[in-house]
């Protein structure tokens, strides 16, 4: 378990957003994991382990945030306002966006842009293109079927790339 | 196949969960539509930026000591302990028992309250984890089924030999499989043969026959299993999926739709002849 600590902290820092909540729900994942160790029937243990990280960062932050589970973005508390993402006309486009986001160095941007995915989808893409887990893992960790994680991440992709190329059409606008 | 599904492949072949004869298909679709390659390149691209510039958090190091320390015998919990064994039978009684040890001693007074007031959501979860890694051979092949016949439904590769026919269907897995597939037209009862192919699954060749009941795509998987003794199951669901199964004459059959279980059954019995 503990050689997977960091994939599982990096994980509930993307799901809470914030270093000193991840802390929280790390330490009470690892007492959760370390209880029901008895539980664990084989497979990957960071799978595992995912699984009860992504379960007590939900708990945690329904219970300290008095959202719920399955509310949208808005009700886990962020400070800064947060509008939906305008549909920004592909012509009006300074250059290529996916091509700008292959180059750029924009990491803050970019962070931006996955914070305000809702917590189904960045869920999804941290598994896939982080922690690089299969289809098939990322159902077992979110439990949801394969179909569902599959639309979700090519949801989530679409999301990225509409609200990057909004990035890049006010950005690039001022340049 | 048209193009509009070979675009759903984009996705699946950048996040490796194309098989290899899928792959190379894909790959020359690729060289023949421009519209693929260039969605193919551009998430590429998206994949290269966010694996690049997604920062990786690390845990800090003063909190996995803290984790360290407030799990001090880990090693001896990891390895298999007469709870864990017993933990195996499925019954939830067990289960609870094992759920509930001490609390580790770094636990602070406020942090047991407030555990003791989630405790009822924890256990829950303890209890889904416990159930969720307990996979039986059984239930680990029904998810591989409903795995296949999804990917195959998504990924449009439903069928290599497209025929209503029985008598075009069966002789086509010979030389592809070590039985050779009863195939029987069901039309009259209102499935329809569509065709089949060959499929791996669970590390076992299979040959998929596909029925259509209106809307509905029924796959019937044949594999060869000389030894397993005459059994049949009732249908679960899962994810949606209706699965069953039987063993008969040194072939076990899984079958998969998203029908009602019911229906599902009255399938097997047209398919077992037990009607």
């Amino acid at each position: 378990m503990l050689p997977h600590l960091d994939a599982a902290y990096n994980f509930a820092r993307y799901l809470t957003r914030n270093p000193d909540d991840a802390a929280d729900v790390l330490q009470e994942a690892s007492i959760r994991a370390f209880r029901f160790f008895g539980g664990f029937k084989g497979g990957s243990v960071r799978t595992w382990l995912l699984t009860i990280v992504r379960n007590t960062a939900y708990t945690w932050m329904a219970s300290h945030r008095r959202g719920t589970v399955n509310a949208s973005v808005e009700d886990y508390g962020i400070e800064r306002p947060l509008e939906p993402f305008a549909v920004v006309p592909w012509e009006r486009l300074p250059d290529d966006p996916e091509t700008r986001l292959l180059l750029a160095e924009d990491q803050a941007a970019l962070m931006d842009v996955i914070d305000r995915l809702s917590p189904e989808f960045r869920e999804v893409l941290v598994l896939r293109e982080i922690e690089e887990l299969s289809y098939r893992e990322i159902a077992e960790v979110t439990g949801a079927p394969v179909g569902t994680v599959m639309s979700r991440l090519a949801r989530a992709r679409r999301q990225v790339q509409s609200g990057w190329r909004r990035h890049v059409a006010l950005e690039g606008g001022g340049r | 196949m048209s193009c509009d599904d070979k675009c759903l492949l984009v996705e699946l072949a950048l996040d490796d969960e194309l098989d290899p004869p899928g792959l190379a298909e894909f790959e020359r679709h690729l060289k023949e539509c421009p519209d693929c390659a260039v969605a193919f390149a551009r998430q590429k691209a998206l994949k290269g930026a966010l694996r690049a510039q997604l920062p990786r958090h690390r845990a800090p190091s003063a909190l996995v000591q803290r984790i360290r320390t407030a799990l001090p015998d880990l090693p001896e919990v990891a390895a298999p302990s007469a709870e864990a064994a017993q933990a195996t039978e499925p019954a939830s009684r067990t289960a609870t028992v094992v759920a509930l040890p001490a609390w580790p001693p770094l636990v602070t007074r406020a942090r047991v309250g407030m555990a003791l007031s989630a405790i009822g959501g924890a256990l829950a979860a303890g209890l889904a984890t416990i159930w969720l890694m307990h996979v039986t051979p059984e239930e680990r092949m029904t998810q591989a089924v409903v795995e296949s016949h999804v990917r195959a439904l998504m990924s449009g590769r439903l069928l290599d030999v497209a025929s209503d026919d029985p008598k075009t269907v069966r002789p086509w897995f010979t030389g592809r499989l070590d039985v050779s597939p009863p195939v029987k037209d069901l039309s009259a009862h209102g499935y329809q043969l569509v065709g089949a192919r060959l499929d791996y699954v669970d590390n076992k060749r299979s040959a998929a026959l596909v029925y259509k009941r209106n809307e509905h795509v029924i796959t019937l998987y044949l594999f060869s299993t000389p030894n397993a003794p005459v059994s049949e199951s009732d249908a679960v669901v899962r994810q949606g999926y209706s699965v069953c199964h039987w063993s008969r004459h040194g072939i076990t059959d899984w079958v998969v739709s998203d029908v009602d279980p019911d229906e599902l059954e009255a399938f097997e019995d047209l398919v077992t002849g037990s009607v």
